[in-house]
């Protein structure tokens, strides 16, 4: 027995103190994927929520500067990964509750990026399929510094370094990569060839999801659901899949009596990454306008509320 | 519940720590029935019933045949049928009415069979597989009756190699259930190493090739360069091996921290095989074992015709593919392998006289150029085992030999050629023997293998909880 319990003992001891050690070296090197400075982190008062597509093209920092003079909480956080972490469901209304503070307020800001990726399911599954079930946010218990789980079930992540991808501190995914249209629509081409093997279905249980993150978010502030551009080709197979999604937002939105920004007229007016994404410095430009559309929608709304 | 998942490493050490606290036998062993059926149970809780079933029928059988000495073949044919049925419903029912439906429809008559929606039970090939060998020892003597219910059914359902093997001989598992094991040092010791050895051949080894193995094999179109065909290929033996060996590691060493001894399953059969008949002592020894004794000697008999060892080694390999899956793929990988052996056996004398003659037994060149030749025979059988049909197998067949363009497997896969050196060079150590420092310095030796391999898992190993491919058999 002592022989063994000698051996385990070392074992463990090592691999605690390693895996220990490991992670706080990390968390204190700022390394982070496109996941993990945003789940080690609570506390927030304004989201942006969505997919990769609100990760990339909301800027946060624009918005804190343009709408610094509205009575809003600011500064605001981009919580968007992407369409296998956080389509609407059930897993990211959890993740958005750990990521917001607890304290009692009305003053936040939340935009939620809608897209039909984002609510739909791959294909007719019941919602125990979900391919967000077994990830990241599903498994994660709390957003702690260092996430120790995060850490440890992708330690192989960890001595990776991409430098044309950084997650800023305000959770804005900054990509800089070679913008020539050569590489442009190479990526494009990826991007259609990954997407066609994908046969996307609306999803009754993702758009209930939606409304319960609205009436949720709704106690907490103010909400705009806003459809984000990309290029024309991205529209014409959104509308082929979905024919009916601006009507159906629009009638959530009414329903919820949120408003609802649609940048649906400027599909092919930015420059994109891969046909989805927008590049950085069109992100600013449509975050600019964006901020544009909520300072009317709040100029209204304080009109309206003024009238009453 | 998965080897490799949270779960499981809970539940293995708790099992432990109550199996070792239970001072009687007789509870010890009550204690490990349950906590198999739980282990079982994790995964569909109503296909335990299928469990206890094959276990019920076997054991009565088995007191049927000691007692009634005039029936035994008519209850060991019973017991043989009743088993194979259950195998054969929940596995083969409706592949077999789908070949049925497509073979009656080219005679130009249209039928329809009912399909039945049911759950393929995990294990369901191996547990069936080592109660009927338990049946049929005790119709040879070969093994006492176990006239212990509890015992025996514990036997069967042994949690480390239930559900994926090695497949366990009563006179090698049985009789170790009628000992009171205590703790030895050593033999725990080198049971963790080896669950993590397994670990690391299935979650770093195993894992990590079956990412790019499904790309080429998922999308196989017009764009598929040979050269990527044949390192998915390639990868695939060791992907496989990974996946299999690994599991069995993790069984062997788990059985092990508890004094169990199983049967070793695998003995580096990629990289030092040098014929296929090697190949085949080496790779899945308990199904080849098991196919060996129950199927092919008593098929051979007494028989001296060489003409009909080819045939009865052929059939064996045949029926063999069946047992891997409802899938034509299968059956014609193992076909490939009956071919091979056949081939084998009618060379087998010219063979040694060559090799005499030349004096090349012993010559390590001559050692290497079998070992790759086998390799290559196995991977390309292996095709087959992988492909999703037939036709796709033949895709990949005709891309290797007639388009090797596309090959950059250094630069396109530095870790996995990484990972493959390194399980090279210890196997190559094992096989070798060149481990006398390992008992000179047990416990240096295996608390640094064990760190190491720990770290080497959590840095490299992926974690998406994917099965093992052998549960689907």
């Amino acid at each position: 027995m002592r022989q063994f319990l000698k051996y385990i003992t070392i074992y463990l001891g090592v691999i605690i103190v390693s895996l220990i050690g490991h992670a706080v070296a990390v968390d204190l090197s700022g390394w982070s994927d496109n996941v993990y400075k945003r789940i080690r982190s609570s506390g927030e008062k304004s989201l942006i929520i969505g997919t990769s597509r609100a990760g990339q093209a909301i800027r946060p920092d624009i918005i804190n500067e343009k709408l610094e003079k509205y009575d809003l909480y600011l500064p605001i956080y981009n919580f968007s990964f992407n369409v296998y972490l956080s389509p609407y469901g059930e897993v990211y209304y959890n993740a958005i509750k750990k990521k917001l503070s607890k304290e009692k307020y009305n003053n936040g800001l939340f935009i939620l990026s809608v897209n039909p990726y984002g609510l739909s399911t791959e294909s007719m599954l019941d919602k125990d399929q979900l391919r967000e079930k077994n990830n990241s946010l599903a498994e994660i218990f709390n957003f702690s510094r260092p996430n120790f789980m995060y850490i440890w079930k992708n330690a192989g992540e960890t001595f990776k370094n991409d430098p044309n991808v950084k997650l800023n501190d305000n959770g804005w995914l900054e990509i800089t990569i070679p913008m020539d249209s050569a590489s442009v629509e190479k990526r494009i081409i990826r991007m259609k060839k990954k997407y066609s093997k994908f046969c996307f279905h609306k999803s009754q249980y993702r758009l209930k999801w939606l409304t319960k993150t609205i009436s949720f978010l709704k106690q907490k502030g103010t909400v705009f659901l806003v459809r984000i551009p990309a290029s024309s080709y991205w529209l014409e197979y959104e509308n082929k899949f979905w024919p009916e999604f601006e009507k159906e937002i629009s009638k959530i939105a009414e329903t919820e009596n949120v408003d609802y920004i649609s940048f649906k007229d400027k599909f092919g007016h930015y420059k994109t990454t891969d046909g989805h994404h927008l590049y950085k410095e069109d992100g600013a430009i449509f975050t600019s306008e964006l901020c544009d559309s909520i300072k009317t929608r709040l100029k209204t709304s304080k009109e309206k509320a003024a009238n009453k | 519940m998965l080897f490799n998942s949270f779960e499981f490493l809970l539940f293995f050490p708790i099992v432990c720590i109550v199996y070792y606290a239970i001072p009687s036998l007789k509870w010890r062993n009550m204690f490990l029935l349950v906590a198999s059926y739980y282990f079982y149970m994790n995964w569909e809780p109503v296909y335990a019933l299928l469990l206890l079933a094959s276990t019920g029928i076997t054991y009565l059988a088995s007191i049927g045949i000691e007692k009634y000495e005039s029936r035994k073949k008519g209850i060991l044919f019973f017991s043989i049928i009743a088993n194979l049925s259950i195998l054969f419903f929940f596995k083969y029912f409706n592949w077999a009415a789908d070949n049925i439906t497509s073979l009656m429809q080219l005679a130009g008559v249209s039928i329809h069979i009912p399909e039945f929606k049911v759950l393929l039970p995990v294990g369901i090939s191996f547990y069936i597989f080592q109660a009927l060998g338990y049946s049929i020892d005790v119709y040879y003597k070969s093994v006492k009756v176990e006239r212990n219910f509890f015992t025996y059914a514990l036997f069967v359902s042994f949690f480390p190699q239930l559900v994926a093997g090695p497949i366990e001989r009563s006179t090698n598992l049985l009789q170790q259930f009628h000992e009171k094991h205590k703790f030895n040092d050593e033999q725990a010791i080198k049971g963790i190493t080896m669950m993590l050895w397994g670990y690391f051949l299935k979650l770093v080894i195993a894992d990590n090739l079956a990412i790019f193995v499904d790309s080429i094999y998922n999308s196989l179109d017009t764009q598929t360069a040979g050269g990527n065909a044949l390192v998915a290929s390639i990868f695939f033996c060791f992907q496989l091996y990974g996946d299999f060996a690994g599991y069995s590691y993790i069984a062997i060493g788990s059985a092990a921290v508890m004094g169990y001894k199983l049967m070793d399953n695998f003995l580096r059969p990629y990289f030092f095989s040098v014929s296929i008949q090697d190949f085949w002592k080496r790779n899945h020894i308990s199904l080849t074992t098991w196919f060996m004794d129950y199927v092919y000697y008593p098929l051979v008999g007494s028989s001296t015709s060489q003409k009909w060892w080819c045939f009865c080694i052929f059939f064996t390999f045949f029926l063999s593919g069946f047992w891997h899956g409802a899938n034509w793929t299968y059956v014609v990988c193992f076909s490939i392998f009956g071919i091979y052996l056949v081939v084998c056996i009618l060379k087998e004398k010219w063979q040694k006289k060559f090799e005499k003659e030349h004096h090349l037994k012993k010559k390590e060149w001559w050692l290497w150029l079998n070992r790759m030749v086998t390799f290559f025979l196995v991977m390309l059988a292996l095709i087959f085992f992988r492909a999703n049909h037939i036709g796709d197998g033949l895709t990949v067949v005709k891309r290797i030999f007639t388009d090797l363009s596309g090959i950059k497997v250094i630069n396109s896969h530095p870790k996995e050629i990484i990972f493959l050196v390194l399980l090279f060079i210890i196997e190559y150590a094992i096989e070798y023997k060149k481990t006398s420092f390992v008992q000179k310095h047990f416990l240096a030796f295996y608390t640094v293998s064990s760190i190491i391999l720990t770290l080497i898992i959590f840095i490299y190993g992926k974690f998406g909880q994917n099965e093992f491919i052998y549960f689907q058999f």
